[in-house]
């Protein structure tokens, strides 16, 4: 379920910032913070952390326009590596039998469950309200404004006067913040720890969900859930009649390939010459 | 130090960034290619991917290695056609289509292999392209281990190269794809078609993406494995960036990069390997690459009309 935090904005990136979040969680929730302030002190570190990694491709598009497409995806390998690092070195659970995980988070650090026997946790519940804020955000403040402007008609907004620069700086800090509270909450409400199967591609999926809801923050709820099921329906296809998983992907592949069609397609109309 | 200058001066050094460099030379042609023409083409990733596998599948049943190669790029190129036909005629963004394209090729490729071999723990091998033997010039000292006991897939990458140099750069043809990507309305005034213009060398340039990745398969290493690409296509993107979009400039970058690849894989054995950790070293292909991004974004000399859809009869 947790996917439906996955996808908040355009960015392809997500997974780096995810897995920012999620070491954020486990440095800081394993002890370092006392605990009554421990759940939503670590949260709002890992937004920051994830914030920060996204800075930087932020930063090198407005600054000197290198594409943030390739600057992010080799940021996603880059962050994996450093995962790796941090599991067989410094962050090595002295407890883990050899498997390279970290230290288990403290019981006061994690999410609780919404009811006892569910796998379900709070996190879900966090992420539709994190759904329900952005499109607040997108909708009814005037930076949600400048925000659409600036991803309709770049010319526009900056001859209309928009702080074009400023305005894509500010949402990939948002956007990277709230991967990284995916990596947290995957952290503290299901895993208890940092592992480098974290995210099975959870930040690649965020891109098919965020497409398919057509960017719109409250329909990714309901695109997210669908995208879920898909998968949880693919490993139970794969029990039952030996299919392999990975006809999830390409399932959602060819969704996102004809939904961005089919927009097109909608657009258009017959012209009676 | 005296390690560094030890491993640069070293005959298997340099054949290994020969090595390293060739699917790395065939794939960023293939970009170059497509962005040449205006079409950035984000697929490349997963084109190498369903190459990587389609050619060493068709070797695995019995085809000749160079029927392999074949089968990889005809594999590319359909996928090509697909990136083309939602990007060129119907103009969608070719971000979304390109990371779509990488999505469905590389499931694709998963759940293929899965399917012809559900029961296998360890990946079965192939027998790949040996290096050639040539008389005399293989056994000339330092050279002949650098550039003659290459394989014949090597040596066809880097002719590819010059192909491709020739082409875009001596013929009517080349100028015409050329055009296309800077001043698509000018090539439409004098009677050529930009869509098909376009539209082919995205399908071949994505064919020779597909062969980039069948050399891993082919001749780098002899069985396929999932994750195998590891972001060789996103370097490759790089790659072209770095190259200023000019090809010869381009293979320099691909030699370049290949050098520091094979030297962090040698690093590692040294005692500076020893008290590094090894992710650092793997770190530092993708970190070059970022670097390469930055230092040339200032003078990068971009096709006018790259990302620009076409549209006929359109101011």
């Amino acid at each position: 379920m947790a996917v439906a935090f996955k996808a908040k904005l355009w960015n392809i990136g997500a997974e780096a910032q995810l897995y920012a979040g999620a070491i954020v969680a486990v440095l800081l929730g394993t002890g370092a913070v006392p605990s009554p302030f421990v759940l939503p002190v670590t949260a709002v570190f890992a937004m920051l952390a994830g914030a920060l990694v996204l800075l930087g491709p932020a930063l090198l598009k407005t600054r000197l326009g290198v594409d943030e497409v390739v600057t992010t995806l080799l940021f996603n390998f880059i962050m994996l590596l450093f995962v790796s690092y941090l599991l067989e070195g410094p962050m090595k659970d002295p407890m883990g039998m050899g498997w390279p995980k970290s230290e288990a988070l403290l019981k006061e650090a994690r999410l609780p469950r919404i009811a006892e026997g569910l796998r379900l946790h709070w996190g879900f519940v966090l992420a539709m309200i994190a759904a329900v804020v952005v499109y607040v955000i997108e909708r009814r403040t005037s930076f949600g404004f400048e925000m659409r402007a600036v991803g309709s008609n770049f010319g526009a907004a900056r001859f209309a006067g928009v702080p074009v620069n400023r305005v894509l700086i500010q949402t990939a800090l948002l956007s990277g913040g709230l991967a990284a509270l995916a990596g947290w909450s995957e952290v503290a409400g299901l895993k208890g720890h940092l592992s480098q199967d974290l995210s099975p591609g959870f930040g690649y999926t965020g891109i098919i969900v965020a497409m398919l809801a057509l960017l719109n923050p409250l329909a990714v709820i309901g695109t997210a859930i669908f995208v879920a099921g898909i998968f949880v329906g693919s490993d139970a296809m794969s029990r039952a009649a030996g299919v392999p998983t990975y006809i999830a992907d390409m399932l959602l592949a060819s969704a996102l390939l004809f939904m961005v069609l089919a927009i097109l397609l909608t657009k258009m109309r017959v012209v009676r010459g | 130090m005296s390690d560094i200058l030890e491993i640069l001066l070293s005959a298997s050094f340099w054949a290994a960034v020969i090595r390293i460099a060739a699917p790395l030379v065939l794939a960023t042609m293939g970009e170059l290619i497509c962005e040449r023409a205006g079409v950035l083409n984000l697929g490349i990733e997963g084109i190498m991917v369903i190459g990587a596998f389609t050619g060493w599948l068709a070797v695995y049943q019995g085809m000749p290695l160079w029927g392999g190669v074949g089968v990889a790029m005809s594999a590319g190129m359909l996928f090509g056609l697909l990136h083309a036909t939602l990007t060129v005629p119907f103009g969608l963004s070719q971000h979304v289509v390109g990371l779509g394209v990488t999505l469905l090729a590389t499931s694709t490729s998963s759940f293929a292999y899965r399917l012809a071999l559900p029961e296998v723990t360890s990946p079965p091998k192939i027998e790949p392209f040996q290096p050639l033997d040539l008389p005399i010039l293989s056994d000339l000292p330092f050279l002949g281990e650098v550039f003659f006991t290459q394989t014949a897939f090597t040596w066809f990458a880097f002719g590819s190269a010059v192909l491709v140099a020739l082409v875009l750069f001596r013929t009517p043809l080349g100028l015409a794809v050329r055009a296309a990507g800077e001043n698509p309305s000018a090539v439409e005034a004098q009677g050529l078609s930009v869509t098909g213009l376009r539209m082919g060398a995205v399908i071949f340039g994505s064919g020779l993406m597909a062969m980039g990745g069948a050399f891993l398969t082919l001749s780098a290493f002899s069985s396929f494995f999932f994750e195998m690409v590891n972001g060789r296509g996103w370097i490759c993107v790089a790659l072209v960036v770095f190259g200023a979009w000019m090809p010869g400039k381009a293979v320099l970058g691909a030699i370049l990069f290949a050098a520091f690849d094979a030297l962090q894989i040698r690093l590692q054995q040294t005692p500076l390997g020893a008290d590094l950790p090894y992710q650092v070293f793997l770190m530092a292909p993708y970190v070059l690459s970022i670097l390469a991004l930055i230092l040339m974004s200032r003078r990068a000399e971009v096709p006018a009309a790259l990302m620009t859809p076409y549209n006929k009869g359109e101011r």
